[in-house]
């Protein structure tokens, strides 16, 4: 299976991505808790704090209250122990004046901002206090300070009962003396104590103020219906924390009092807090990514690297190095990635051997050779160089008979001996078994033959194997790059030719030469164009008369293939019939011919020619079990008695496969088909195979018949196979009767049929029938 | 000094008894109870009767001796004393330290320093009512002097009792304390007194408290 190298990174997230994430979310949520607990904390804190310290003034604000009430309750309650004083109150309907400046003068004394006497019913006495005390309300008889509000000013005002009598269970009369609030409590002395804004409010109206800017704002707020001791946020020009509180509220309510402050600074150091927790944030932020990207890239960037070095692998490149890494993990996988790289190298190193060199010599194989041509051929194309071929002769002898063992030292030795002429070539193989191929650039000719020479000499000495010499030969063929071919295929070819040409030759060294044969890439080709003429109707049977000598009349003829090639025009049977016995397409041609003989059989007998036809047959097509079925099908199809047939054999074909062949000809003898022995003599038969043949005739090579008028051994080999033959009861053709002597020495030994350019030459089926009805031994024939 | 009250509680008792024992030719009795609100009985209140009719009242005789308020151990002795208008008091001063004796109220406004060697001369009373007395140097120092219009007024008893001999007739009967409280002070009613007649006066609250009651002369429980 391929790595996808583009593996879809879109839908996973890189590592770098999820640290970062992971790394962020964590940091937000810890930071944003923190944050908001810490600041809520401090906010509670700061309002807390806040408040408290409201309460602390409120209630240094009652102690200075408290203060002056008890100064004033001091100063009136001895005032009105005195016994002047008690006359002047006891006179004062008589003489209120003198009450009066007695009043006064305390009030001065005492810093009272009015003062007043009354009776026990609060009919005034005397004083100076405002219109609105011109009698001394219910609240007021009572002991104790109140507040008041007297034109438009707030006044802490004490009563203090006096009695004439210290012991009198009822107060006889009523005195007060007030302060106004403005003087008392709004001096620095008690600002300095208190420290915040504060301002008196009678009712809607705020009357006085250590901060006078506030009242008109305070003015247009409801005060009065805020909430008690409680912390507001009001607008007076700007943001303003309110708290209200009232001193003494059972005397009176409507008076109260006002602490204000401004927002920005009541809360300074929260926000100030909270700008510095921001800050920090940010940073933290900031830090944290940069780690996590330093960690991430300390992570992902190896592992970039390490898939880069993964990927060259898969394309080939196993010479990557792999660098230090810092992480353990990574580096654990960098060091696997290293072994894996040897381990594939090691067994790539191996297999490259094992593919491209014989396991016995060690020597390149095939495989490398035609590798090493191509490679050859595409970067150096103008370099000429030859491929030498040399081939042992009789190496399979010498396996068979010494043993496979002799035979793979031998090797080892040729090979051996090769390795002494690395000087002359650099690049040698052994390609099959004991087949070795040299590439040999050069530059001249002369060269080339001279080392080619040296090469000879490798044979010279015996191979002393296990204490046996053997004298080794080989057969060398020579094929050139350019002039030969210009494909490692095609110099192949070359050489092999070469080589074989050697073998067959007994020269030793065997040059390629294409003129000699002109065919030989032909012949290759022709082979499968043979598979298709026998399709597309290129093929021909001729057809050449048999000669009754005894009736002097042509009662057999025999079919004879020939082909014309659209190319290379007339391809004689020599060269084709080989061809297809090699190809194995020599049985669908038997097959061919026997069905166009018997058409033509019946078409002739149509026209009144009745002949016999013999087919040739080859060794497979003995083999084949097929063809006696066939034979008798077709025979079957048309009608046609089986004794129309002969079937022709040669010897040689029969003793490729004696058993077999005896087989299927006791099949055709059965099937009433007769059987010839054709070019009797040059093949190898043994007699007693002979005398079993299911054969009815035998003919004679053409080779003891061209020459029998004169030639006196050939008269003789004729005149005894004629006898042999006679004797087996077998009647006798005799092929290539090319004159009249001949024909008659034939006649005169008995032979039955004669064949031959004498008589006929191969004709055409229309070509035949004109001759045979023209010719004196066809239908022209008188019969005696 | 609890003695002495006592004693000076009997001797005012005795002497209105004996002044009712005078006039035992009346023929007429008032016996009258008096009680708080919570109906237990009050001692000390002042009882007086004043008739309405064309009865005589029986003048205080010129030569009649003067009546005593006294200082006795810083605080004033009788706590309250009983005249009839037209009486004097002397203040002796019987403490050996000096005392400036003043009354602020309308009956009688006055002012007296009793020093040790000079007793000044007995005062007159000639207006009835009610007269506090305080000292200007003793702030604790309370007595009282409540001159009546009639020869016809007694004291009521530990058990809140009170029985006043008189002549039939028609009166006004007036009930006083120095505690009373508001709604008690101008309590008045008028009476026919033929023979015995006995009368429950309810208070209709409670008196003040004593202010200072390390100086009482008598001790006043809760009623």
């Amino acid at each position: 299976m391929t790595i996808n190298s583009q593996a879809p990174r879109s839908k996973k997230a890189s590592i770098r991505t999820r640290i970062l994430l992971s790394f962020s979310m964590v940091l937000v949520l810890v930071v944003t808790l923190v944050t908001v607990t810490t600041l809520r904390a401090t906010y509670d804190q700061v309002s807390a704090q806040f408040k408290s310290r409201l309460q602390t003034a409120s209630s240094v604000f009652q102690l200075l209250v408290e203060n002056e009430d008890s100064r004033l309750q001091f100063i009136l309650s001895t005032f009105s122990k005195d016994f002047t004083v008690k006359q002047l109150l006891a006179d004062a309907s008589n003489d209120e004046a003198s009450l009066e400046v007695a009043l006064v003068n305390l009030q001065q004394r005492s810093g009272g901002s009015f003062i007043a006497a009354y009776s026990d019913s609060g009919k005034r006495l005397a004083g100076n206090a405002p219109e609105l005390l011109v009698t001394l309300p219910e609240r007021l008889r009572s002991e104790g300070v109140s507040f008041i509000e007297a034109e438009h000013e707030i006044y802490l005002l004490e009563s203090v009962p006096f009695r004439f009598h210290e012991q009198s269970p009822n107060p006889d009369g009523w005195l007060i003396m007030a302060r106004s609030v403005q003087e008392l409590l709004f001096s620095e002395q008690a600002q300095e104590l208190i420290g915040l804004d504060l301002t008196a409010v009678s009712g809607l109206r705020a009357l006085a103020s250590t901060n006078p800017a506030l009242i008109e704002p305070m003015n247009q707020l409801k005060l009065m219906q805020l909430e008690l001791h409680t912390i507001h946020e009001v607008e007076l020009g700007a943001e303003y924390l309110l708290w209200r509180f009232q001193l003494y509220p059972e005397r009176q309510s409507d008076i109260f009092f006002v602490y204000t402050v401004p927002q920005e600074q009541a809360y300074l150091s929260f926000s100030n807090l909270a700008d510095e927790f921001f800050l920090i944030v940010l940073v933290a932020s900031i830090l944290a990514l940069l780690a996590s990207i330093y960690i991430s890239v300390g992570i992902s960037r190896p592992l970039r690297k390490l898939v880069g070095i993964a990927q060259r692998i898969q394309q080939g490149d196993y010479q990557s190095n792999y660098p230090d890494f810092k992480t353990s993990e990574v580096s654990s996988l960098s060091e696997a990635l290293s072994l894996m790289q040897d381990g594939i190298n090691t067994r790539e190193a191996e297999i490259n051997k094992l593919a491209y060199s014989n396991r016995l010599t060690q020597l390149p194989n095939r495989n490398s050779l035609m590798k090493k041509l191509n490679e050859l051929i595409e970067t150096e194309p103008e370099q000429t160089f030859a491929v030498v071929a040399f081939d042992l002769d009789n190496f399979k002898e010498i396996n068979d008979t010494l043993g496979h063992h002799v035979g793979d030292q031998l090797l080892q030795k040729v090979a051996e001996r090769m390795h002494c002429y690395q000087h002359l070539c650099s690049f040698y193989s052994h390609t099959s078994e004991d087949e070795f191929v040299l590439l040999l650039p050069y530059s001249a000719s002369y060269k080339l033959t001279s080392d080619i020479e040296q090469y000879l000499h490798l044979f010279d000495a015996p191979f002393d194997i296990g204490g046996v010499h053997i004298d080794m030969n080989a057969g060398f063929g020579v094929a050139l790059y350019p002039e030969h071919s210009v494909t490692a295929g095609g110099i192949m070819q070359c050489v092999d030719i070469a080589l074989g040409r050697s073998k067959g030759s007994h020269h030793q060294v065997v040059t390629y030469d294409p003129e000699q044969n002109p065919h030989s890439i032909q012949r290759l080709t022709l082979m499968t164009e043979l598979c298709q003429a026998i399709q597309n109707q290129q093929l021909q049977l001729f057809y050449q008369p048999k000669l009754d000598l005894r009736q002097g009349r042509v009662t057999k003829v025999e079919c004879l293939v020939r082909w014309i090639h659209p190319e290379h025009g007339f391809v004689g049977p020599d060269e084709f019939i080989p061809l297809a016995e090699k190809s194995g397409s020599i049985r669908a041609l038997t097959k061919w011919a026997i069905r166009t003989a018997l058409d033509q059989h019946q078409t002739w007998l149509q026209q009144g020619i009745q002949l016999n036809f013999a087919v040739n047959i080859s060794a497979l097509d003995l083999v084949d079990n097929t063809l006696p079925v066939y034979v008798s099908e077709q025979l079957f199809e048309r009608n046609l008695p089986s004794d129309v047939l002969t079937i022709e054999v040669t010897e040689s074909a029969i003793m490729s496969e004696p058993e077999q062949a005896m087989k299927a000809l006791k099949m055709l003898k059965n099937m009433g088909v007769s059987l010839s022995i054709d070019d009797f003599g040059t093949g190898y038969s043994s007699m007693s195979q002979l005398k079993h043949m299911p054969v009815s005739e035998l003919k004679i090579d053409k080779s003891f018949v061209l020459k029998l008028a004169t030639e006196r051994s050939d008269e003789l080999i004729v005149k005894s196979t004629v006898e042999l033959a006679h004797n087996l009861g077998l009647q006798v053709v005799a092929e290539g009767v090319e004159d009249d002597a001949s024909l008659q020495t034939l006649k005169k030994y008995e032979v039955e049929f004669a064949q031959g350019y004498f008589i006929a030459k191969p004709m055409a089926s229309s070509d035949f029938t004109s001759w045979y009805l023209g010719s004196v031994y066809g239908a022209a024939h008188e019969t005696h | 000094m609890l003695k002495l009250m006592k004693g000076g509680a009997f001797g005012l008792l005795l002497f209105s008894f004996f002044t009712s024992g005078l006039t035992s030719a009346y023929a007429g009795e008032l016996k009258l109870v008096v009680s708080g609100p919570k109906y237990k009985p009050v001692e000390g209140t002042v009882v007086t009767l004043t008739p309405l009719d064309s009865t005589p009242i029986p003048p205080v005789a010129k030569d009649q001796k003067p009546a005593v308020m006294d200082q006795v151990d810083k605080q004033f002795s009788p706590y309250i004393l009983v005249i009839q208008k037209g009486t004097s008091v002397t203040f002796p001063n019987s403490d050996s330290i000096k005392h400036h004796v003043y009354s602020f109220s309308k009956t009688k406004p006055f002012q007296l320093k009793l020093y040790k060697n000079r007793v000044p001369d007995p005062l007159l009373f000639d207006k009835a009512g009610a007269v506090a007395l305080g000292c200007n140097i003793h702030d604790w120092m309370v007595g009282y002097i409540y001159v009546t219009d009639t020869p016809w007024y007694g004291r009521t008893n530990k058990q809140g009792e009170s029985r006043l001999e008189v002549p039939d007739g028609h009166y006004r009967l007036k009930v006083w304390h120095p505690l009373l409280k508001q709604a008690d002070i101008k309590r008045e009613q008028l009476i026919h007194i033929s023979g015995s007649t006995t009368l429950n006066w309810t208070l209709a609250e409670t008196l003040h408290e004593q202010l200072n009651q390390e100086h009482s002369v008598e001790a006043f429980d809760d009623y």
